[in-house]
């Protein structure tokens, strides 16, 4: 047993060395990114579409120390707010720098749902907004540090090296406050206000320090709606499924997008909070390299609602990505099977901001696959909104396969190439069909009368498909046997497709696991055909393959 | 150790690279008319599918990102599914590009197996730009010729 996991953990440190080695070596941003100290500016540059290396401005003062709280309650205590007594200020908190050494330490952190990880400094002030940041001193490969508050009784990982920067008290999170009590907001916003004055925060008090207290403020649950312009449609749509952000200092409260883009959060602010993006779900999430860290835009600084378009851009990429990932793995895909690992390990996109001759990878037993940008044989130009999400839908059938075969890559590596890349092409050519067809209403999308310059299986439903012209590997097969259109009656020299109504959900659950090549496939096609479905039809079908 | 190299070569034989192709269609006009296509399906002409080309112009009518390493389709593959594709010369004279399992037979009208019918994919001209082991990026063209002109006017 002991040697079968040397086994496993050599091989995967050879597998990743050599995934590693197979990327091309890419510029880490935000390497130049020192932190500046001379900047006193509390407005934030939003450069264009949010992208770009996050720039920190001064280090700031910590307000949320214990001992900075406690001077800022003996304060005012003197002018008679004694809702808390200075003695009964203690740690709640702690603040801290992991430091991950590798890719899977990171992603052990990034998917511990108790954790509201940064990549940048909790105490800095951020000068611009961007998606990107790597500190400076570490070397590109290395994970950049990362932030974050724990509650006191955190249990921290083991073998992840961290440091604790400072012990703090947070009263907004303190139970003993309750701010829906007129008498206790009053005190928590004394408090604040007197904790930021004392360490020179004044762009986040409620009040200037000379003038008289406001005794209330506006509350608001941070929310807003984040839409993308999808480039089939012309038109933005609802981003759904992104976590969404809202943190002041210490403090970060989450809300997940819905089907329109809108969120809110449950916790409530009454100072301005540094909103943020984050592409990430439990099971899935889309880093720009295997080296970076989970995708994000970081956003304005603002009280009320921030609301976002991704109109462009890199960001855009990551959010199609986003979205055919999030339908195969939470929406309707009409009964097939979810793209989930037995390992319960999350799947690692890798949105290659390059131009490649491919458009996807799947890196089979390990979780990592890869999308790209731009299409090198179309001279560099970028993949259409669809065909993203459709890539993505078709990488994500990949992994639905291996799984289907018992997770056995012996077995899938003994299946035929025409199978293995047939099966993800019927998938992404359903799902997608599905997402922009029914769900976003564009009459035909995937019909064999869809003729436009999307790629194939897209368009056309991949009826012009022909074993002489045509890849052998990529072919229509399952597609055919679903549909109910023969296409050689619409092109010279295609496929008699007399076959209907197998579906998709009843082959992978039925067929699938047992078929290696035309001939098993055959046979369990004619073992299970639907009513109406001769053997003739089936040999006369699979003769074009 | 020979276990290790197994699981390392297992893991590289499971690894599917995606590899694409890229395909452009072209029409040259090489008469000194203008060239309409008109595709039809029942009788009804799908706009989104005519072309119009000016004397001696060339001009790309498709372009697309195909799957694995081919360049099909053409601009001829994508009309074979309507019933018919007139071109039209000045806006005078016609000719009938028949279907390929048409049975139809008129005056003027050019056969599918005809070495002029615009959706049969023989007639194009195919160049290969780019290869390498898994995919392509090239293109086809279909060139209008005097000819053509002076037998839709016939």
């Amino acid at each position: 047993m002991r040697k079968l996991k040397f086994m496993i953990v050599a091989a995967g440190l050879l597998a990743t060395t050599c995934i590693l080695h197979s990327c091309k070596k890419e510029e880490v941003k935000g390497l130049k990114n020192e932190p500046k100290t001379d900047i006193s500016s509390t407005s934030k540059i939003i450069p264009q579409d949010y992208e770009g290396e996050v720039i920190l401005g001064a280090h700031l003062q910590n307000p949320y120390t214990i001992t900075n709280m406690m001077a800022a309650a003996t304060a005012i205590q003197q002018q008679g707010y004694t809702t808390l007594l200075p003695n009964q200020i203690s740690v709640t908190h702690y603040y801290v720098k992991f430091s991950p050494s590798d890719s899977n330490q990171y992603e052990e952190l990034s998917a511990d749902t108790n954790l509201k990880l940064y990549d940048y400094p909790l105490d800095y002030e951020i000068i611009q907004a961007g998606n990107r940041y790597h500190n400076p001193s570490l070397p590109s490969a290395t994970p950049t540090y990362q932030y974050a508050a724990v509650k006191t009784n955190f249990v921290f990982p083991q073998g992840i090296t961290y440091e604790i920067l400072a012990e703090l008290y947070i009263p907004e999170e303190d139970s003993r406050i309750n701010d829906d009590v007129p008498e206790h907001n009053v005190y928590l916003n004394k408090l604040l206000d007197k904790a930021y004055v004392l360490t020179g925060n004044f762009s986040d008090t409620l009040d200037a320090p000379s003038t008289t207290a406001k005794v209330t403020a506006p509350k608001f649950n941070p929310g807003g709606k984040i839409e993308i312009f999808d480039t089939r449609l012309g038109r933005n749509i609802g981003l759904e499924g992104v976590e969404m952000r809202a943190r002041r200092w210490f403090t970060t409260y989450t809300a997940q997008t819905n089907f329109n883009g809108d969120y809110r959060m449950g916790g409530r602010f009454e100072r301005d909070c540094n909103y943020s993006l984050h592409f990430t779900q439990p099971h899935f999430s889309v880093r720009e390299h295997y080296f970076g860290l989970t995708a994000w835009i970081d956003g304005p600084k603002k009280g009320g609602d921030w609301n976002l378009v991704i109109s462009n851009g890199y960001n855009r990429f990551v959010g199609h990505i986003f979205r055919g990932s999030f339908r195969y793995h939470y929406k309707f895909i009409d009964g097939l099977q979810r793209p989930y690992r037995p390992s319960a390990a999350r799947t690692i996109f890798l949105a290659k901001d390059g131009s490649k001759s491919w458009s996807g990878v799947n890196y089979g037993v390990f979780p990592i696959l890869k999308i790209a940008r731009f299409d090198a044989t179309r001279g560099g130009i970028e993949f259409s909104s669809d065909e993203v999400f459709s890539t993505t839908c078709h990488e994500l059938a990949h992994t639905s396969h291996i799984v289907k075969m018992n997770s056995g890559v012996i077995q899938f590596i003994q299946v035929s190439s025409q199978l293995q890349e047939s099966w993800p092409v019927a998938v992404e050519w359903w799902l997608t069909k599905l997402e922009y067809k029914i769900t976003r209403s564009v009459p035909d999308y995937g019909d064999w009368n869809y003729l436009v310059a999307v790629q194939f299986p897209n368009s056309g439903g991949y009826q012009e498909w022909s074993k002489p012209t045509n890849d052998d590997d990529y072919t229509s097969l399952y597609i055919n046997l679903f549909d109910n259109i023969n296409e050689s009656t619409l092109y010279a020299g295609r496929p008699n497709d007399q076959v209907q109504g197998y579906t998709f959900s009843f082959i992978e659950a039925n067929i699938l696991k047992h078929v290696y090549g035309l001939s098993s496939l055959s046979a369990k096609l004619k073992t299970l055909k639907p009513a109406g479905v001769t053997d003739p039809q089936i040999d006369l079908l699979l003769s074009a393959y | 150790m020979k276990n290790i190299i197994i699981l390392v070569s297992v893991f590289f034989i499971s690894c599917t690279k995606d590899y694409k192709s890229g395909t452009k269609s072209y029409l040259i006009n090489n008469t000194n008319y203008q060239i309409v296509i008109v595709p039809y399906f029942k009788n009804i002409v799908d706009s989104t599918m005519l072309q119009s080309l000016k004397p001696f112009e060339k001009k790309q009518v498709f372009e697309s990102s195909v799957m694995g390493k081919t360049l099909s389709p053409d601009f001829g593959t994508l009309l074979q599914p309507y019933d018919s594709v007139l071109i039209i010369f000045d806006e005078k004279y016609r000719s009938k590009h028949l279907k390929f399992n048409s049975d139809s037979s008129c005056e003027k009208c050019i056969g599918f197996t005809n070495s002029r019918n615009i959706s049969n994919t023989v007639n194009y001209t195919k160049t290969i730009t780019a290869e390498s082991k898994k995919s392509l990026t090239g293109y086809f063209t279909y060139t209008f010729i005097e000819n053509d002109f002076v037998e839709a006017k016939k």
